[in-house]
């Protein structure tokens, strides 16, 4: 394994997905919307309305106070900030992850078969294993990176919007540092494996992006189940997830390492 | 000396289908080595065997001394390959496109330098800026015979470089593959024969998955030339012309301006008898005869047969 070739693929791929508007553009229309548009537009009515808190004590009772910090629960718009912040919000920070490595990943190997361009990178010294990490890396890095990203600018709108409401610097707290370094990265590490072998079958983007695009589906329960009060994302549970989400990145590398061959993908070409 | 190719026996399936049958080659260390057939024959089929991207199904195939069945990587890494329709990064400049190539083949920055630009000027695009999207089919290929070339493989493989091309760009592309004689062995697929005879030390024929043929051209001609026999007489030509052509021996009459008739037979022997006993039945002059040299199209029709191409 050289880390160097498999590099070589993911800077290309990076500069690739990039350039190309038809990738570019959702995925920064959708996140910017989700973890910028909402969480400023919540804060806002509640700093400026705070009466507008009792239209969602129906949504935001079924929080336990016991998951509340005392200095959360002085006011009824603290409370609602602090619920909103902490624990609403972050799954839509597993939604963006998932989101745009699902079309990153998609474009990886499906994307070179629609411009002709897979065939010559076969062609190379490249093994099987560069190839797929090199793949991999150009949806992970950048997932991560606009991930972290989206999570500064979130924190910057709490520390400008939250904090006057709740009365005190309360974000990040310890869960999201455990989503953020620990559970996003499994995640997408996950999404980003299952989506790249449906990519190296797939015909082109579209049926890749379809079929891959599925994966989202578990991970809108699970902000389903949070933003619901079913499950509180508390800080241990987050890093007992991750660690699942891990070993399943472990067990899944290594299946798509063991079974990837580029010569049952030459067979797909024309 | 090893030979740059050794093919042996080699057989492809897939499913009931039969791609490849029994073929032999040998392509010797530094020759340019056309390989020829009708639209498919297994030629790409045979180019990704040899690149290790596709199995064999039964016989053996060894590249530069690399059995490909057990060392692909290895393989890979010495030989330069253009596929067929090659795809480029429409984006990327001809010069990022080539920096890119040799980081996949781990070449070090200051070799990766050098080469960048040796190959940009034998593929004649060195001063182009403008991206790879703009470029002519020309000067595509070229950049892909450069892209080939990244690795200074011992063994360049080219799966119908020419078969896209306007005449100027087919001549850009062999230039290049002719500069490269004796440093490179060149192994090419196509099929047009004028290429192969224009570059091409040695040739084979491959046709329904068989070899047919494979000789050095020169030989392959004069093999098949004694097939072929010119008649030059002084007068009379048309006349002499239908009667030959109504000979079960006579494959085909061709006349030209000259009072010469070239005739392709199938029995040499009862040529040579017939025709001067026609001529001196004719009571015409007889200027000479002798037996003509075929073209490598019409090897190649008479040996895949011409109702394929």
């Amino acid at each position: 394994m050289r880390w160097s070739r498999a590099w070589t693929v993911a800077v290309k791929d990076m500069r690739e997905t990039f350039s190309t508007m038809q990738l570019v553009a959702p995925l920064v229309v959708v996140p910017i919307v989700v973890v910028v548009g909402y969480p400023t537009v919540f804060l806002l009515a509640l700093r400026l309305t705070p009466g507008s808190v009792e239209g969602l004590q129906g949504f935001l009772g079924g929080f336990p106070d016991s998951a509340v910090p005392a200095f959360a629960l002085a006011t009824s718009a603290a409370r609602a900030a602090y619920v909103a912040v902490v624990y609403l919000f972050a799954g839509f920070f597993l939604l963006v992850p998932v989101m745009v490595s699902t079309v990153v990943a998609a474009n990886s190997f499906a994307g070179e078969k629609e411009r002709r361009t897979l065939e010559g990178l076969l062609y190379t010294p490249v093994s099987d294993a560069e190839l797929v990490v090199g793949k991999i890396s150009a949806a992970f890095v950048p997932t991560i990176v606009f991930t972290w990203g989206c999570f500064a600018v979130y924190s910057a709108i709490v520390a400008l919007l939250g904090v006057p409401v709740v009365g005190r610097v309360f974000f990040p707290t310890a869960n999201w540092w455990a989503l953020m370094l620990l559970l996003v990265p499994a995640v997408s590490l996950l999404v980003i494996s299952i989506v790249v072998l449906v990519s190296a079958k797939a015909r082109g983007f579209q049926e890749a992006n379809a079929i891959g695009g599925s994966v989202i589906l578990p991970v809108i329960g699970l902000v389903a189940a949070q933003a619901s009060g079913l499950m509180v994302l508390s800080t241990g549970l987050v890093a007992g997830t991750a660690l699942v989400f891990a070993l399943a990145d472990v067990a899944l590398l290594y299946l798509i390492v063991s079974v990837f061959k580029r010569s049952r993908i030459v067979s797909f070409l024309p | 000396m090893t030979p740059a190719v050794e093919i042996r026996r080699l057989t492809k399936t897939y499913g009931h289908k039969r791609a490849l049958d029994r073929v032999d080659l040998r392509v010797e260390e530094g020759s340019i080595f056309g390989f020829l057939g009708p639209n498919g024959a297994g030629k790409t089929t045979t180019l990704r065997i040899l690149t290790g991207l596709a199995r064999p199904t039964k016989g053996t195939v060894r590249v530069l001394g690399h059995d490909v069945a057990t060392a692909d990587n290895a393989v890979r890494a010495d030989i330069g390959f253009l596929p067929d329709v090659p795809g480029f990064y429409e984006w990327m400049t001809a010069e990022e496109f080539l920096r890119f190539a040799g980081g996949l083949f781990g070449i070090g920055r200051k070799v990766l330098d050098e080469r960048t630009g040796v190959l940009l000027e034998l593929a004649g695009l060195t001063d182009i800026t403008t991206r790879i999207g703009g470029y002519s089919r020309g000067m595509k290929q070229r950049l892909g015979v450069a892209q080939a070339l990244i690795n200074a493989p011992s063994l360049l493989m080219l799966d119908e470089p020419t078969s896209a091309l306007d005449p100027m760009g087919r001549k850009d592309v062999l230039d290049m593959l002719q500069s490269l004689r004796g440093r490179t062995t060149v192994f090419f697929s196509t099929h047009i024969l004028a290429d192969v005879e224009r570059i091409c030390d040695t040739v084979a024929i491959l046709d329904h998955g068989r070899v047919v043929a494979q000789a050095p051209i020169d030989e392959l001609k004069a093999r098949y030339g004694a097939e072929k026999v010119v008649v030059e007489v002084g007068e009379g030509a048309d006349e002499l012309a239908a009667a030959i052509g109504a000979e079960p021996w006579a494959a085909k009459v061709e006349r030209d301006t000259n009072d010469t008739i070239a005739v392709t037979v199938t029995d040499a022997d009862a040529a040579s008898r017939a025709i001067p006993a026609m001529v001196a039945a004719r009571r015409l002059p007889l200027h000479r005869m002798e037996a003509g040299e075929m073209g490598l199209e019409e090897v190649f029709v008479q040996l895949v047969g011409g109702g394929q191409q």
